[in-house]
């Protein structure tokens, strides 16, 4: 890659290797952990779910022909070992060569507009063939890469594949035997007729060529293939459906009857991971998790991985870029310079009286005010006032206070507390927060993207200071300010960038309003801050029960899909609770929480009734509107996970 | 040049050269218009009512229905709908020929106006055909509308169901900047304009103000077989430094996010389709014929992201050369300010280009007769 002005700008570099090189090595070994040996020796139906971001496309394209071949061919490197002895240990490598392929179909617009064709009401079975299409002519380029890149050899052109039996009625296609060069071209040659329907006009004749197929046979005839070839040791294909999110809901149905199909070869489907009872992407209650049925979850892997991934795209992103060639992650990461450890005291001189006067108001000031003194103040001091504060506080605002106030138990503090306070001296002494290489991965939120962006704010500043031969450091207000000119650009987008972009930013909005009210609270009750709100399963349901009597159903019901598609909001689990009571946590894109000063910590959430959130939607909703509890909370939450 | 439309008629003196054809005999016309927010939607047609008689002048009401009526900044845009709706049951000397809806996204938010159109038009064609002219009045559709809907009634023109196609349109660049898009979607080639097979692409978008999302949003669809990207601005155009205003604000996007080099950028005249259609047609003939030896089978993407005049640019380049045509639809806008000086509108005529029949047809009959 030549060397850029600013490389973590450039939308296409490192493409390749962040495609299926660095993402592979640094990602997928994890999740490769989560794959048997049974998921490709067994024809099941795999499900792989994740939220934006999370790597489902990347790991399907791990095992696309491509990728294989080059990791095969390349495994006697080091880093290359991971994956590959990963690959080895599930039985995809063997020292005979590649024993498995996958077919990566992408659920794109041509499949969904299908859905919108003109076909009298053929459309489904015309999803049908357009798979067929695909799913055999991905096979087919499979076993030419293979044999192109010589790991196999025979005159493939001529080889010649049996039909499917009568008894099971097939198409045209697959209803002769055809050597793999016919079949090839015949695919081809659908593929074409299916781009002309697709850009037909109203009265034009359907394409000679495409035939509507009753159900699915790709499946059957490679099986079939597979199975009748077996002495050759041919690679057993693997279907990779990527995307299914963004066909339609009668196809998506349409499709999960014909892969819950039992059939020879195995199905891995990677769905955006979706907002339970509001979106039924691929439900699968009453289908058997086990033999036939696996899902996966891709959120799983914990932010320590996701940290040294960004480390190394950081690395591989300096070395590109011109005036920073130099810097290794951690010399950048050194040039993110922390707070300083004192203030000078006439900064802060306002805010300490504040807290000492309203420590003596509540009869727990422990030193004197003439006891401040000097020309700096350190922080760990002044970090120590706010903890006292919100102790003190937390203690006033007891429902039963003790009669003798010197028998009062003093309150506990905890980690949690003591980010509070640390969140809550940056505001009073307008000290900047937002500092430092971990709060720059974690604003991130999980997607490499988003960290790019950020980064390379960081970077353009460094750049500029390396050409004019300045210090190249970048100070804790700097990067503050870096951060939260990024998050309001982030903001500003959302209306852009998303569908209901609109509603989503009026939610976004009233919502960060009631979490900062929250955390702002003196007696800092879900420290260190709520950023997020908790529904309930039930409460999902009977939302969905009001479906068709209420458009703020509707409203609620996209808004959140498209928050949650969007990466604006992003959907956890908790466990918390009794046994089953789970509980959906949607917490703010951690940009957000910087443009509303909030922590940046995951953890602290509040529940809100439906009917809120409707509102919060609708447009600006005040405060005595946001429900009865969350003034009320009690001082150490067990609200949070 | 090998163009379809290397000569071709256009005129800003619309109300001067419908006087002159609606003044021979049998003449007629009819218009075909989105009705929505925009108040140019009626433009045409009224100073065709007025050139013309009852019987000279029909329409047809394309009404355009829009996700997001539920909530603001849509049950405004309502409003203005009505507003435009009320103005066209109170049109004098124009005949209603069929009125139905268009809906421009589907309950999952995908972009189907273009079908939704086709499927309304296709069965009036035998409708239009009793018609001499038929005008297209573009200045309230959204592309994803006319795009399909002039690529299709231009075949039906060369298939000889109408006599003569227009094309009309009413901009002014204040204006236009008032209306914000939002609410973006995925990017998707337009309906009729898919790309077809697998093939390397030249993509060249034609960037305005405030794109950076769906350039970046369209960008990230095509970049895996994308070998060039030239962006097309607007120059000479209104005002004349509008074409520095683009590059400094896209200045990121397209020199750092995107790499172009200062080389790769294209200028075409604002005023005119017809220069942004030659040069596309130019370049799409050169990358085709230097890259199609090296790299296989290329085609040329092009992106309408900017106005009204541009876009028909792209549009008769692509139903010439039959190009992908990649966009970004836009599920809501935003009037900033919640009104629209409409004063202009009475003052300043639509461009009116005579796409095919009569004018065309002279040199294929002398060339046929030579």
């Amino acid at each position: 890659v030549p060397a850029l002005r600013n490389a973590f700008k450039y939308r296409l570099a490192d493409r390749q290797s962040l495609d299926t090189g660095l993402f592979l090595h640094l990602y997928c070994p994890m999740l490769l952990d989560q794959l048997t040996a049974d998921d490709f020796t067994i024809s099941k139906l795999l499900v792989l779910r994740g939220s934006p971001g999370s790597g489902k496309s990347s790991f399907l394209r791990l095992f696309q022909t491509e990728s294989l071949v080059t990791l095969y061919y390349k495994r006697i490197q080091p880093s290359d070992d991971l994956i590959a002895e990963a690959l080895t240990e599930l039985g995809v490598f063997t020292d005979d060569g590649i024993r498995y392929i996958g077919l990566y179909i992408q659920c794109d617009s041509n499949l969904r507009d299908l859905a919108n064709a003109d076909v009298g009401k053929a459309n489904l079975r015309l999803l049908n063939t357009l798979l067929d299409v695909r799913v055999t002519l991905a096979y087919l380029r499979g076993l030419r890469h293979l044999f192109d890149s010589g790991a196999m050899s025979a005159d493939l052109d001529a080889v010649q594949w049996p039909a499917l039996p009568a008894e099971e009625t097939p198409p045209p296609l697959f209803a002769q035997a055809r050597t793999v060069k016919d079949l090839e071209a015949q695919c081809m040659l659908m593929e074409a007729h299916f781009a002309t329907l697709l850009n037909s006009f109203p009265g034009d004749p359907l394409p000679d060529g495409i035939v509507p197929h009753s159900r699915v046979f790709a499946f059957a005839y490679l099986a079939q293939v597979i199975a009748l070839e077996e002495n050759r040791r041919w690679p057993k294909p693997i279907v990779l459906i990527d995307d299914l999110q963004e066909l339609y809901d009668a196809q998506r149905q349409h499709l999960r009857a014909e892969l819950l199909r039992r059939t020879g070869i195995p199905r891995w489907v990677a769905v955006r991971k979706y907002v339970y009872e509001l979106e039924e992407l691929l439900p699968l209650e009453g289908t058997k998790d086990g033999r036939d049925l696996r899902e996966l979850d891709l959120d799983q892997p914990k932010l320590s991985a996701f940290r040294r991934f960004l480390e190394n795209v950081t690395e591989r992103r300096l070395r590109s870029t011109d005036a920073l060639q130099q810097f290794t992650t951690l010399d950048f990461r050194s040039k993110l310079t922390e707070l300083p450890d004192t203030v000078p005291l006439q900064k802060a001189r306002k805010g300490v009286d504040e807290i000492l006067s309203r420590l003596a108001q509540l009869g727990a000031l422990t030193q004197p005010l003439a006891s401040i003194s000097g020309e700096e103040i350190s922080l760990t001091r002044l970090l120590d006032f706010e903890l006292q504060l919100i102790l003190a506080e937390r203690k006033a605002a007891r429902d039963q206070p003790y009669i003798f106030e010197e028998l009062a138990p003093p309150e506990p503090s905890n980690p949690k507390t003591e980010q509070a306070a640390r969140l809550f001296m940056c505001q009073r002494h307008g000290l900047p927060y937002y500092v430092g290489f971990d709060a720059l991965g974690t604003v991130a939120n999980g997607n490499v993207e988003q960290y790019l962006e950020v980064a390379g704010t960081y970077a353009d500043k460094m750049i500029f200071r390396a050409e004019l031969s300045r210090t190249t450091s970048l100070s804790p207000r700097e990067q503050h300010d870096l951060l939260r000119t990024c998050a309001t650009r982030y903001y500003e987008r959302i209306e852009q960038e998303f569908p209901r972009g609109y509603t989503i930013r009026h939610f976004v909005e009233n919502l960060a309003r009631f979490c900062q009210a929250v955390t702002d609270r003196p007696t800092a009750p879900i420290a260190p801050g709520v950023t997020g709100f908790g529904l309930t399963r039930e409460q999902l349901r009977d939302a969905l029960a009001l479906n068709g009597a209420d458009d703020g159903i509707k409203l609620f019901r996209e808004t959140l899909a498209s928050a949650v598609a969007g990466n604006v909001l992003s959907v956890k689990k908790t466990k918390q609770g009794q046994p089953g009571a789970h509980k959906l946590v949607f917490y703010l894109n951690r940009l957000l929480c910087v443009h509303f000063n909030l922590p940046l910590n995951y953890g602290g959430w509040q529940r809100l009734p439906v009917d809120v959130l409707i509102k919060m939607m609708r447009g600006p909703v005040p405060a005595e509107e946001w429900g009865k509890k969350w003034k009320m909370q009690p001082f150490e939450s067990d609200d949070s996970e | 040049m090998n163009a379809r439309w290397a000569d071709y008629y256009a005129t800003k003196k619309f109300g001067d050269f419908w006087t002159q054809r609606l003044r021979e005999e049998g003449a007629n016309v009819c218009v075909l218009f989105g009705l929505g927010f925009d108040p140019r939607c009626l433009a045409a047609l009224r100073l065709l009512a007025g050139i013309g008689t009852t019987n000279q002048v029909s329409y047809v009401t394309l009404r355009l229905q829009t996700p997001s009526t539920d909530v603001q900044p849509g049950k405004e845009l309502q409003t203005m709908v009505a507003e435009n709706a009320t103005a066209l049951s109170t049109l004098a000397n124009a005949t209603g020929l069929a009125v139905g809806d268009v809906m421009l996204h589907d309950g999952a938010r995908h972009p189907i106006g273009g079908r939704s159109a086709l499927s309304l038009v296709g069965g009036l064609i035998d409708e239009l055909r009793k018609f001499r002219h038929v005008v297209v009045d573009i200045s309230g559709m959204p592309r994803s509308v006319f795009f399909p809907l002039i690529s299709f009634l231009c075949r039906r023109a060369d298939q000889g169901f109408i006599q003569n196609l227009h094309i009309c349109v009413l901009e002014n660049s204040a204006f236009d900047s008032r209306i914000r898009l939002s609410e973006f979607g995925e990017a998707d080639y337009i309906h009729t304009f898919r790309i077809e097979g697998s093939k390397k692409i030249v993509w060249l978008p034609v960037v305005a103000r405030h794109e950076r999302e769906r350039i970046l949003k369209i960008f990230a669809q095509i970049k895996e077989d994308c070998l060039e990207t030239c962006p097309i601005l607007p120059f000479p155009g209104t005002p004349l430094r509008k074409v520095d205003d683009i590059l400094v604000e896209n200045s990121d996007v397209l020199y750092e996010e995107l790499r172009i080099t200062p080389g790769n950028l294209l200028l075409c005249d604002e005023n005119s389709p017809f220069d942004i259609y030659r040069k596309i047609v130019n370049l799409h003939d050169y990358y085709r014929e230097k890259l199609s030896p090296l790299v296989g089978d290329v085609t040329t993407v092009v992106s309408p992201l900017s106005s009204k005049v541009l876009s028909l640019g792209m549009l008769f380049a692509a139903i010439d050369r039959h190009l992908p045509v990649a966009y970004v639809e836009a599920g809501l806008y935003h009037v900033d300010g919640g009104t629209l000086d409409m004063s202009w509108i009475g003052s300043q005529e639509p461009l009116e280009i005579w796409l095919t029949g009569e004018p065309y047809s002279i040199g294929a009959t002398a060339d046929a007769s030579a």
